[in-house]
């Protein structure tokens, strides 16, 4: 087995993985945004290559770094994938909270109220259509001046 | 490493890299040609040639050796292909809503399929994670595909985002095994107590990370295994979804699950106990607290998919308490009960994906009332189905649990811990409890007459699904020389043991079966 | 498996003129351009439109708000993206372990692993292909 090399920064290398790791499940378990949620989830496996690069770098061989490097692959194949989901659930809904997705429960509950939803996002004037060179965009004109 | 080890290696995954590769081409040819007729009969064909090659291999002494055919691995990757056999059968109709197009979900199955053997033969910790992924990828997509309507999207967020969750404890746990071994072969696991060089401990203390490792590891297997705390989403994604996903998804991430915790916690290598026997602890407690909390849960269940759901969780207990025997025999018990449920679940998913008709859907316990009158052959596997999932005599459900009483015991008297007693007695008592659900549902499909207007059946590949289930439950109990002397262990059990124990279960079931009626 | 030595390069090490190379590839890149564009300024027909005289900026409107929506179609764009970029990062240490100072991978080993390497990128081709099939490409 190979002897562990002497490398003084393993432990705060490893404490800012865990922190990352716990930051990350905080987020995931209270975000009701899913993008934010997912976001999180890939929070905590970075946490995870963090600590498989400072423990690499710790033993003294470079099977934890290539370990990241397919965990790096996974996550972006994952992340596709949640874009490609969320992007269909939001058309269905219209928002990304969550919270909205209750149907499917025991029978005996009913649907959790929700006292506090995300706020909608305001609706936003259209913006002026694009000009050719030289010329100002079309802007509505003011009905008063000061 | 060596160019002659890489081919070796190459070899040995032969079947599980071609049903990666006929994946990948199903991608990709199926944008071309899209009669669903012509790729399930490919998907067959490739899963065919996948067990054909590996039977081949298994009775090569040769090739044994190098990826750790031994054993459990074996078994996993002749479980991944016959249940994509069964699942193709089940995925094949294309449903009268939206007529689907395309080879896309046969190709997700062939994937999953050659994950459960990847991460069954896994060497190292990166190939049993990717093989993890390998199975939980293909499903997210099965999910999404099966079913179109808001529920199936609720399904597949909700399964998503807590697998991407679970993958991530997961992960955390290999990270510290790897640091504590300073290798990621699975090998190595055994060397973790003596390479604990970074955390000052004590000789003989359980260091603390070696637990911590220990805990996030089973975590993330426990999702996929839906072990109790980690069971709730089990109920919800599979009532979301159409019976053929459901099937899939309550047999190949369950049998990847527990082909990764044999892996890591080193079962079937002569007793390694890399976590120093806390692992063992962890599983009983795993074990009891998942086939009781499944088996009372499901008691309240009207859907179907949801009392299944439940059914699996608990039947999932049930292999977990093998395992945490300990012994190889348990890890025999556990394969030949893992194989049994997963033909009766399928078998039961069959019945269910051959009545989907959307204009009068099966989806409570109810709607199956009258089925012998209506469908004599459908109702009579669902009824040999749930009869093994009970656990009643002539059946594979009823030998498995056996095997795992048998173990137990076994292991309560050679261990000198009456722990293991403790569990057998809970194995009984929730075979006890479980008959009283899954007989609920046997007297309405019986006993009860026809309700409403009935599902007209689509296709009748299904049918021809359940039928094969059913034919295996069926052998698996009356014939179980044909199977379990491949997964015996080097010990053999007497005679009387097994009287002993089959009278137990018997008279434990007839009771349970006696309470039922009573009510009615 | 025998642990690959890691040798992190001490700042002393470092010296500007290993990088002469560098240096020759910057003269042609610019000199290139430069030429090119010369070129193209003297022999080009010079034909105004409205269309070409727009400002531009990769297909969008160049004003507006900066956090306005973006078309969902970029989502596709971005999903392959994605996938691909990171793909490539198996390509990193094989080119480092093959071609490096004092490469780990010699003799037998290294056809193989080309070989291994030639079916990964034939995988991403695949997937390409799937992606141009489905018609992810056409901007609809």
């Amino acid at each position: 087995m190979i002897p562990p090399s002497d490398y003084p920064g393993l432990s705060q290398h490893l404490l800012v993985g865990a922190v990352l790791f716990c930051l990350g499940l905080v987020g995931f378990l209270a975000r009701r945004n899913m993008i934010l949620a997912f976001l999180n989830a890939e929070l905590m496996v970075q946490g995870v290559a963090l600590n498989f690069v400072a423990f690499s770098r710790y033993r003294g061989n470079l099977e934890g770094q290539s370990f990241v490097l397919f965990l790096l692959t996974v996550a972006a194949c994952e992340a596709a994938i949640a874009m490609a989901l969320i992007l269909v659930l939001y058309k269905n809904r219209g928002t990304l909270d969550v919270s909205v997705w209750q149907e499917l429960r025991e029978d005996s509950l009913d649907a959790v109220e929700d006292t506090d939803p995300l706020p909608l996002p305001a609706a936003q004037a259209p913006m002026p259509p694009l000009p050719t060179a030289g010329l100002g965009p079309q802007q509505p004109e003011e009905l008063s001046r000061v | 490493m060596d160019s002659a080890r890489i081919l070796d290696s190459c070899y040995l995954a032969l079947p599980e890299l071609g049903m990666l590769a006929a994946g990948c081409l199903f991608f990709l040819l199926g944008t071309m040609i899209e009669n669903r007729r012509f790729w399930a009969v490919a998907t067959v064909i490739v899963l065919g040639l996948a067990l054909v090659f590996q039977i081949a291999e298994a009775n090569d002494p040769e090739t044994s050796g190098n990826w750790l055919l031994h054993g459990a691995a074996t078994f996993f990757r002749f479980l991944g292909p016959v249940l994509g056999l069964i699942g193709t059968a089940l995925l094949a109709p294309t449903g009268s809503g939206q007529a689907r197009r395309g080879p896309e979900d046969f190709a997700c199955l062939l994937v999953a399929c050659a994950g459960v053997g990847l991460t069954g033969m896994a060497p190292d910790l990166v190939v049993l994670f990717l093989g993890l992924e390998l199975v939980s990828i293909p499903v997210y997509l099965l999910l999404f595909l099966g079913k179109h309507d808001r529920q199936g999207q609720e399904a597949a967020i909700k399964y998503f985002l807590l697998s991407v969750l679970s993958s991530a404890l997961f992960l955390f746990g290999a990270s510290y095994v790897y640091g504590m071994t300073g290798s990621t072969r699975l090998e190595g696991l055994g060397g973790i107590h003596e390479n604990l060089r970074w955390s000052e401990t004590a000789p003989g203390e359980i260091p603390a990370a070696r637990t911590l490792a220990l805990l996030f590891l089973l975590a993330g297997v426990g999702f996929k295994i839906t072990a109790a705390p980690f069971h709730f989403y089990a109920p919800d994604v599979y009532q979301g979804t159409s019976p053929a996903v459901a099937g899939l998804i309550s047999t190949l991430p369950k049998a990847a699950g527990l082909a990764a915790l044999l892996r890591l916690i080193g079962a079937g290598e002569s007793a390694l106990a890399p976590f120093g026997g806390v692992e063992w602890s962890l599983l009983w407690i795993l074990a009891v607290a998942t086939m009781t909390l499944g088996n009372l849960l499901a008691l309240w269940q009207n859907n179907l998919h949801r009392l299944l759901a439940y059914s699996g969780i608990a039947q999932g207990g049930y292999m977990l308490a093998a395992v945490s025997t300990g012994g190889q025999a348990g890890i025999g018990a556990m394969a030949f009960y893992l194989a049994a449920y997963s033909l009766m679940t399928l078998g039961v998913f069959a019945v269910l994906a051959y009545l989907n008709d959307p204009d009068c859907p099966v989806k409570r316990v109810d709607d199956l009332a009258g089925l012998f009158r209506t469908r004599p052959i459908a109702a009579l596997c669902l009824g040999v189905c749930f009869v093994g999932l009970i656990g009643l005599p002539l059946t594979s459900g009823f030998y498995g649990k056996l095997l795992i009483l048998k173990t137990s015991i076994a292991s309560s008297s050679s261990q000198g811990n009456s722990l293991f007693l403790v569990l057998a007695f809970f194995i009984v008592f929730n075979a006890a409890i479980s008959a009283w659900y899954y007989l609920g549902v046997l007297t309405r499909v019986f006993l009860r007459l026809p309700l409403g207007p009935q599902a007209k059946p689509i296709s009748p590949l299904p049918l021809c699904a359940a039928v094969a289930c059913s034919i295996a439950t069926l052998a698996g109990g009356i014939v179980p020389g044909l199977i379990e002397p491949y997964l015996r262990p080097v010990e053999k059990a007497t005679a009387q043991s097994v009287a002993v124990d089959a009278t137990v279960v018997v008279t434990a079931n007839g009771f349970a079966g006696a309470i039922e009626q009573a009510p009615e | 498996m025998q642990p690959l030595p890691v040798k992190m390069p001490l700042p002393c090490d470092f010296s500007l003129v290993a990088y002469y190379p560098m240096l020759i590839f910057l003269v042609i890149v610019i000199g290139l351009a430069t030429v090119i564009m010369i070129l193209a300024h003297i022999f080009n027909p010079r034909r105004i439109t409205p269309v070409k005289q727009m400002p531009y900026e990769s297909g969008m409107d160049p004003i507006g708000d900066a956090r306005g929506k973006f078309d969902v179609r970029f989502y596709l764009v971005a999903i392959l993206f994605l996938v691909f970029d990171v793909e490539l990062l198996f390509l990193y240490p094989w080119a480092v372990a093959t071609q490096g100072e004092n490469p780990v991978i010699v003799g037998a080993l290294r056809t193989i692993i080309f070989w291994e390497m030639l079916v990964f990128v034939g995988t991403l081709l695949l997937a390409w292909a799937v992606a141009w099939r489905k018609g992810v490409f056409q901007w609809r």
